[in-house]
C-alpha cells in the first residue's frame, strides 16, 4: 500500500490519536509546570536541598524512557496515568532547573531594594522574582514540552494512547506507512509545540 | 529621631567585628553622612537601621522605640532606602517603579497615581514622557533619580541613602547633589547618607560621621570637620587646601548667625530710628525687609541721611547681590566680585532674608585654616 493511500484511508484514526497525544502531552506538562516550578522556587531558600534535588531531576532523565514506564507498571499499572506520571518525571529537570536558575541569576540589588523598601517575601516572589524569572522558565517548559511529545509515543507501551500507537502497532506488522504517519505526526506536534511556545517565550520577556 | 547606642555588628565567621561599638545620635530633618574608606563599615551601620542587618550588640531607636521590637516589614515601609546599584525593578515602568511602596500600603489608585506625578515632576521627569518607560530606557543619571522618587514615594520621615550618586559621571553627580539638596530643602527629611567621598559628605551633610575600621572616629558639622580633624587620620581624609575647601564646599546657610555686623530693619521702621543703626553697620548700610521678612533692599548712610524723615520702605534701593541658601561660600564670593560690593544677602526660595555674608567673614574664615 502507498504511504498517501494509508494517510487518507486513516484520517480520522491519525486525527483521534494526534488529539489523544496532544491530551497526554498537555496533561503531563500542566502537572509538571506546577510541581516544578514549585519545587524550583522551593529549593532557591535552602541552597543544598538544590543541589540534591537537581542531582535526582538528573538521574531520573538518565533512565531509559521505556524502562521508567516499565518500571512504573508494577506501581501504577496500565493506562494514561501511567504515561503522564512518566512523562512529568522527564520534564522536571529542565522546568525546576530553569526556574531554580532564572531566580539565583536575578540582580542581588533589585532584591535589596525590594527587601528594604519593606516588600515582603511573598510579594517579592510574585512580582518580581516569578516574572523576571519568566523568561528562563519558560524556556525550560518549551525545552521539556519538545522533549515530551517525543517521549509521549512511547507512552503507548504502558497503554497510554497517542500517536505510538501507530508506531508500535506498524513494528509488529511490519507496516512502515504505519510507522511513518506516526513518526511525521509527532515530529509535527513537536515543532508546533516549539514555536507556540517560543513565541510565548517572547511575549514572557520583559525587555 | 534616629539613635545608635552601643551597637556592633559581627558577621558570621567573621573575627573583626564589621561595625565596633558605635553610637550616634541623629537629629529629626538632619542630614548625617557616613564617610570613610571602603570597607569601613557605613553599609553595613545603614543597613541595622531597616534591619536588612541585625546588630549583634546594643540598640537602634527610631523616635525613642528599640526598632528590634517594631515588625521589620512596618519598619522598612517607612524609611526610605536608595542604593548604588539602584536597583529598579527592570519588568516595570518607570511609574511602577515609583509606585512600589505606596502599593504595598495599599493607598487607593488614584493617590498613587497623583503622588507616581508629583514625584517624577519633583526629581525633573516628565511623567508623561517617562511614565511609561522601562528603566532600560533611562540614563544613568536618570536611574538615580527614579531610584530617589521611589524611596520618597510614601513620603517617608527617613530616608537611608547608600552612595545614592556613585554610578555616574561626576558632572551628573554634582547636579543631582545640587537638586537633591534643593529637595531636602523642601523635604527636611532625617537623612542617612554614606558615601566615600569626603567632598560630597561636606558638601550634603549637616552632620558628618566619619568612620573607620568599624569604629566612629569623628562626628561632627563639615565646618568643624574641616576646621578641626579629630585626628591625623580625618585630616588626611579631608586632605589639604582645608581652606580652598571650606570655601568650594561649605554651603552659605551653614554659617549664618552671627558672623556679620549688618542691622536689618522691617520697612515701617521710622528712618530716624535707622540714623543710630546704619552707624554700627559693617556695610554702611541696613537691609530693609517687608512684614515677612522677605528682602526688599538696602537703605545706604546716605539715603537715610539725605531722607531726613519717613520710614524705611520709602527709601531703600534694590539689592541685586543675593544668593539662595544652598550656595557654597564661593558662590558668595563670586557675587561678591561681580557686584563689587563686600557682601551678600542670603535669601531663601520665598526671598525671605535668612543672612548676610560679608567679605570680612570670608577672610576670616582662611585665615584661620592659615594659621
Ligand atoms: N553580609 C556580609 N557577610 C559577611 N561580611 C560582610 C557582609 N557585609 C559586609 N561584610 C563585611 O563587613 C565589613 C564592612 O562592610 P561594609 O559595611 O559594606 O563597608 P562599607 O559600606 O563601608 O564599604 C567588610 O569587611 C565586609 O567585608
Ligand atoms: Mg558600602
Amino acid at each position: 500500500m502507498d504511504f498517501w493511500s494509508f494517510v487518507n484511508s486513516r484520517w480520522d484514526k491519525i486525527f483521534a490519536l494526534t488529539i489523544e497525544h496532544g491530551v497526554l502531552i498537555l496533561t503531563a506538562m500542566a502537572a509538571a509546570i506546577v510541581v516544578g516550578v514549585v519545587v524550583g522556587v522551593l529549593i532557591t531558600y535552602y541552597n543544598p536541598a538544590a543541589h540534591a534535588v537537581l542531582y535526582i531531576c538528573q538521574i531520573l532523565m538518565t533512565v531509559p524512557s521505556l524502562a521508567m514506564l516499565g518500571l512504573l507498571i508494577p506501581l501504577l499499572g496500565i493506562g494514561f496515568w501511567t504515561g503522564v506520571v512518566g512523562l512529568i518525571l522527564y520534564s522536571l529537570l529542565p522546568i525546576v532547573r530553569n526556574t531554580y536558575t532564572g531566580i539565583r541569576e536575578i540582580d542581588p540589588a533589585i532584591l535589596e531594594a525590594a527587601r528594604g523598601m519593606g516588600m515582603n517575601e511573598r510579594t517579592i516572589l510574585l512580582k518580581i522574582k516569578l516574572p523576571l524569572a519568566l523568561p528562563v522558565i519558560m524556556a525550560g517548559i518549551r525545552t521539556a514540552t519538545v522533549m515530551v511529545v517525543g517521549i509521549g509515543a512511547i507512552a503507548s507501551y504502558v497503554g497510554a494512547g497517542g500517536l505510538g500507537e501507530f508506531i508500535f502497532r506498524g513494528i509488529s506488522r511490519y507496516n512502515k506507512d504505519m510507522i511513518l504517519t506516526g513518526a511525521i505526526c509527532v515530529s509535527v506536534l513537536a515543532i508546533a509545540a516549539d514555536l507556540i511556545l517560543k513565541l510565548v517565550e517572547k511575549k514572557a520577556s520583559f525587555r | 529621631m534616629i539613635k545608635l547606642e552601643n551597637v556592633t555588628k559581627v558577621f558570621a565567621n567573621q573575627e573583626t567585628p564589621a561595625v565596633k561599638n558605635l553610637n550616634l545620635h541623629i537629629k529629626k530633618g538632619e542630614v548625617c553622612v557616613l564617610v570613610g574608606p571602603s570597607g569601613c563599615g557605613k553599609t553595613t551601620t545603614m543597613k541595622m537601621i531597616n534591619r536588612l542587618v541585625e546588630p549583634t550588640e546594643g540598640t537602634v531607636y527610631i523616635d525613642g522605640k528599640d526598632t528590634s521590637t517594631v515588625n521589620p516589614i512596618e519598619l522598612r515601609l517607612n524609611i526610605g532606602y536608595v542604593i548604588q546599584e539602584i536597583g529598579l525593578f527592570p519588568h516595570l515602568t518607570i511609574a511602577e517603579n515609583v509606585a512600589t511602596v505606596p502599593r504595598e500600603k495599599k493607598w487607593p489608585a488614584e493617590r498613587i497615581r497623583q503622588r507616581v506625578e508629583e514625584l517624577l515632576n519633583l526629581v525633573g521627569l516628565d511623567p508623561q514622557v517617562y511614565g511609561n518607560r522601562k528603566p532600560a530606557d533611562l540614563s544613568g543619571g536618570q536611574r538615580q533619580r527614579v531610584g530617589v522618587a521611589r524611596a520618597m514615594a510614601a513620603d517617608p520621615p527617613i530616608l537611608l541613602m547608600d552612595e545614592p550618586f556613585g554610578a555616574v559621571d561626576p558632572i551628573t553627580r554634582a547636579k543631582l547633589q545640587n537638586e537633591f539638596l534643593r529637595i531636602q530643602e523642601q523635604m527636611q527629611k532625617t537623612i542617612v547618607f554614606v558615601t566615600h567621598d569626603i567632598d560630597e559628605a561636606i558638601k550634603m551633610g549637616d552632620k558628618i560621621a566619619v568612620m573607620r575600621k568599624g569604629e566612629l572616629v569623628q562626628y561632627s558639622t563639615p565646618e568643624e570637620l574641616l576646621s578641626a580633624p579629630a585626628n591625623d587620620f580625618v585630616a588626611k581624609l579631608v586632605g589639604k587646601n582645608r581652606s580652598i575647601k571650606r570655601l568650594h564646599l561649605i554651603r552659605v546657610d551653614r554659617v549664618l548667625g552671627s558672623n556679620h555686623n549688618v542691622p536689618v530693619v522691617k520697612k515701617n521702621t521710622p528712618v530716624r530710628k535707622l540714623e543710630e543703626l546704619v552707624d554700627g553697620s559693617e556695610i554702611g548700610a541696613v537691609l530693609v525687609v517687608d512684614e515677612r521678612d522677605r528682602l526688599l533692599g538696602l537703605a545706604s548712610a546716605v539715603d537715610i541721611r539725605e531722607a531726613g524723615g519717613g520710614v524705611a520702605g520709602d527709601i531703600y534701593q534694590p539689592l541685586p547681590n543675593t544668593i539662595g541658601v544652598g550656595a557654597t561660600l564661593s558662590d558668595a564670593l563670586s557675587v561678591m566680585l561681580n557686584y563689587g560690593e563686600g557682601y551678600v544677602a542670603v535669601v531663601d526660595k520665598a526671598n525671605q532674608l535668612t543672612g548676610i555674608i560679608t567679605l570680612g567673614f570670608l577672610l576670616g574664615l582662611v585665615k584661620e585654616d592659615a594659621a
